[in-house]
């Protein structure tokens, strides 16, 4: 299933799309807090509106190699998850009726590869998204560290 | 009519229906005779088809009228209210329960309820047989005696007059708290969000401190004090709100009591006090688990089988007492069972044949210390794990839940006399005190519930023994562990030569984290952190301190 | 002048739709109470125009409040309500007093033309 309105972005040289239901915010940088226990694509945590809201990297979680550019921060529905993703640029929005041409993809992440007039662009399913961090958090849960060394 | 309106209040009302369904089916175990609880019965299950008829939930219609009509029929004297009946309704609650998850995630259901209601229709009293193997000795005699269609099950008179809740006082209770008495229904995401401001407010009240700080003007001082106290009593109130009485979960405890007692074929009084004592809602629901499990084990694992408990000279039947009392801003719960308790050197002994202990560690564990071994990942007292207490959640994950909240858990049992498991709570949840230390690059923040002391300790005073790092405090040698290193951190310096640590308490023995510094203790708001990170283990939750930097709260529990 | 009506049921959820009903039909709710015991004691201080009155409630059922009102205010005009299953107490009601029957689940339209009916006696 398509949504009518897809947000573009892109990250590591890719475009992606979001449901644009699912986004509440794209903000500049801003300042975040970094915190201990989580793999280094957690960039820290930042206070959104009240809700503290953890910042992943997107190119970084994909594996896919980072740009060095301030980039942009997307922020997802907050009744959805406390989370924001860091990609480079945010692009335009687009309408589902300009896709010419939809196809599957074996990556259980994209729920799609569309072809649109801005060139081919993977549309992410997010609750696969927000399934996959979850479970690369329980399973990196902390090392149990023997007693003795400071 | 648009009914969708009315959905929320449905769901709602449905589920106070369905608690005090599921709390006379039990209270009418305790004493069958009981009229007024067949009334209540009856009505509950009357209402609820009723409201889901007007909704047009036709499941929930078909599922409530058979429930309706065996009621109606024991009501009436055509059926017996026995365990077969108690087993269909309880069945029938779960099942309507479902239903209303179905409709509240607007999905369509799956259930098939044609099965069920036929059943009920059919349901006729299994013919009298032999009473359970342990009542055999009291009741048999008589049984065998006089084969009438009774139920077979608690014994009367002595257990009538303590039965759980009386039956009028379960009704008033469940009156749902409507639009009388100048009281208001309000979302719980309204109070959520009221306790959000309240919080940001705290924690602007700090930054504002600090700036009074730096100006110096005893005019601003003033006026932020008066400030502070007007936001301590305004989170006091908004607090108040959230809570919601303990009975809004006790059901589910008579329940589960009631089914292991029956899975173990063992007699068992449950009783319950407190049940009007206000918890915080979110917590509330926190502490189904943790108790269901306690309960649990109380059943299974500390009252012995009624032939042991006669030879011991004790009554066939166990009590296991809940109670839930507050004593101002601290809650405590206790769950007492009079069965065979603990024994101290035992469970050493067992936790040295795991290898979880030496030898010489066990030898220095005091008799408190020993019992809270319990909690211990892959600890049991038991000789074999029965499908009942569960494999996966033990005492080690109700310890963690228990501290994740905020609070306590201690044991005390004497062999033979039984065991009683204290809960000690916070009121409520949002705002804890906290020590905030640096380790490597982060910040991080610890309950004060979970620190006993802070030591600033010279290198010297450190003994290695075997690979273990020590130190002495009050006569004991305490294990240093490093935070850095549990975090995954570069490891501290420490170029004085001191080392700055806090002592906690971490498998049943006290234990000594050492961080790179201690940055003192501050009052927090806690944020919950949603998905994904609410799965990270060892992070209970975040927090703002006054300058806007954001902290994790850590959970040692689930970390260490 | 608007009719003053009483609601009595157990259920806040019937309660509600009725109140709904009725506000939307021009009455004036003049009071609601939970159970018969608080049916009885309500009435005596409103005094409503009109009276629907739920059957199977708590501490004092339908039928027994309908007598308790009829005692006090022989005028009085009540209307039943009952969900199916209930009809074979229909012929208490009517005996003791009841104007009319009205059954649940409430279909706005009956509900307001059965008490313009009695209204109008």
């Amino acid at each position: 299933m398509t949504a009518e309105r897809l947000l573009l972005f892109s990250a590591a040289r890719q475009q992606f799309a979001l449901n644009l239901q699912e986004v509440c915010e794209v903000m500049e940088p801003q300042q975040c807090y970094p915190f201990a226990g989580a793999p280094p694509h957690y960039l820290g945590l930042i206070n959104f509106h009240g809700n503290l809201t953890a910042l992943v990297d997107l190119a970084g979680y994909l594996r896919l190699p980072g740009r060095p550019v301030p980039g942009k921060i997307l922020v997802i529905d907050t009744r959805l998850a406390h989370l924001a993703l860091r990609v480079d640029a945010v692009g335009s929005i687009l309408d589902a009726t300009s896709i010419t041409s939809f196809g599957s993809h074996e990556d259980p992440l994209v729920e799609a590869l569309l072809e649109t007039p801005q060139g081919s662009v993977r549309l992410l399913r997010l609750e696969t998204l927000l399934n996959g961090l979850e479970q690369e958090l329980q399973q990196s849960a902390p090392n149990n560290a023997k007693p003795g060394g400071t | 009519m648009d009914m969708s309106q009315y959905k929320a209040l449905f769901l709602s009302e449905s589920r106070e229906y369905l608690r005090t369904i599921a709390e006379q089916v039990v209270a009418l175990e305790q004493s069958p005779g009981e009229r007024s609880a067949v009334d209540a019965l009856f009505r509950g299950a009357h209402s609820l088809k009723g409201m889901a008829a007007s909704m047009e939930y036709g499941d929930v219609v078909v599922v409530a009228h058979s429930m309706e009509d065996l009621m109606a029929r024991v009501r009436d004297g055509a059926t017996p209210f026995d365990a077969g009946v108690a087993d269909l309704l309880l069945e029938g609650v779960d099942l309507i329960d479902v239903l209303l998850q179905d409709v509240e995630q607007e999905r369509p259901s799956t259930l098939p309820t044609g099965d069920f209601a036929q059943r009920l229709a059919t349901y006729a009293p299994a013919a009298p047989k032999a009473a359970p193997a342990e009542q055999a000795e009291a009741q048999g005699a008589a049984a065998d005696a006089v084969p009438s269609p009774a139920p077979t099950g608690p014994a009367p008179s002595a257990t009538a007059a303590e039965a759980a809740p009386p039956a009028p006082e379960a009704e008033k209770a469940k009156e749902p708290a409507g639009e009388a008495g100048g009281t208001v229904r309000v979302k719980t995401e309204l109070l959520d969000h009221l306790i959000n401001l309240t919080g940001e407010l705290v924690t602007n009240k700090q930054r504002l401190l600090t700036i009074a700080g730096e100006l110096a003007s005893p005019a601003l001082n003033d006026a932020i004090s008066e400030t502070a106290k007007l936001l301590r009593s305004l989170h006091d109130e908004v607090m108040k709100v959230r809570l919601m009485p303990f009975e809004a979960i006790s059901d589910r405890f008579q329940r589960s009591v009631r089914s292991v007692a029956k899975k173990s074929g063992k007699e068992i009084h449950f009783e319950l006090t407190g049940r009007e004592i206000g918890l915080d809602r979110g917590m509330l629901e926190q502490l189904v688990d943790p108790l269901n499990h306690i309960l649990r084990n109380a059943v299974d694992h500390g009252i012995e089988e009624s032939g042991e408990r006669e030879r011991a000279g004790k009554p066939a039947r166990g009590t296991v007492r809940l109670a839930v009392t507050r004593d101002r801003d601290r809650i405590q719960i206790t769950v007492r069972d009079d069965g065979r308790g603990m024994e101290p050197a035992t469970m050493i002994a067992a936790a040295i044949a795991k290898g979880i202990l030496t030898p010489e560690e066990g030898e220095l564990l005091s008799p408190r210390q020993a019992l809270m071994l319990s909690c211990i990942p892959g600890f049991s007292t038991a000789k074999e794990v029965t499908d009942i207490s569960g494999r996966g959640v033990g005492m080690d994950a109700v310890n963690a839940a228990i501290q994740k909240l905020g609070g306590t858990l201690g044991i005390e049992s004497e062999p033979g006399v039984g065991t009683t498991i204290t809960l000690r709570l916070p009121l409520t949840i949002a705002i804890i005190h906290a020590l905030v230390v640096q380790v490597g690059q982060v910040k991080a923040a610890i309950p004060v519930n979970a620190v006993q002391r802070t030591v600033e300790l010279s290198r010297r005073q450190i003994e290695t023994m075997g690979k273990r790092q020590m130190f002495q405090l009050d006569d004991e040698a305490i294990p240093l562990l490093s935070l850095n290193r549990v975090l995954g951190l570069p490891l501290g310096r420490f170029p004085d030569g001191i080392l700055p640590l806090f002592v906690t308490e971490a498998r049943g023995r006290r234990v000594g984290i050492v961080v790179d510094r201690l940055l003192g203790q501050h009052e927090l708001f806690v944020k919950q952190l949603g998905r994904p990170l609410s799965k990270l283990a060892g992070v209970a939750g975040g927090a703002t301190l006054g300058d806007g930097e954001i902290v994790a709260i850590l959970d040692l529990a689930g970390l260490l | 002048m608007a009719l003053k009506v009483m609601i009595v049921d157990d259920s806040l959820f019937m309660r509600k739709m009725l109140r709904d009903i009725l506000v939307e039909d021009g009455y004036e709710i003049a009071d609601e109470a939970s159970d018969g015991v608080e049916a009885v004691a309500k009435y005596k201080e409103c005094l409503p125009d009109l009276v629907t009155l739920d059957i199977v409630m708590p501490n004092k059922t339908g039928i027994e409040a309908l007598q308790e009102i009829m005692a006090y205010d022989a005028g009085a005009r009540v209307v039943m309500c009952s969900a199916i299953g209930q009809e074979a107490l229909t012929a208490a009601a009517t005996e003791a007093g009841a104007k009319a029957f009205i059954l649940k689940p409430f279909n706005p339209e009956l509900v307001t033309r059965v008490l313009r009916e009695v209204a109008q006696g």
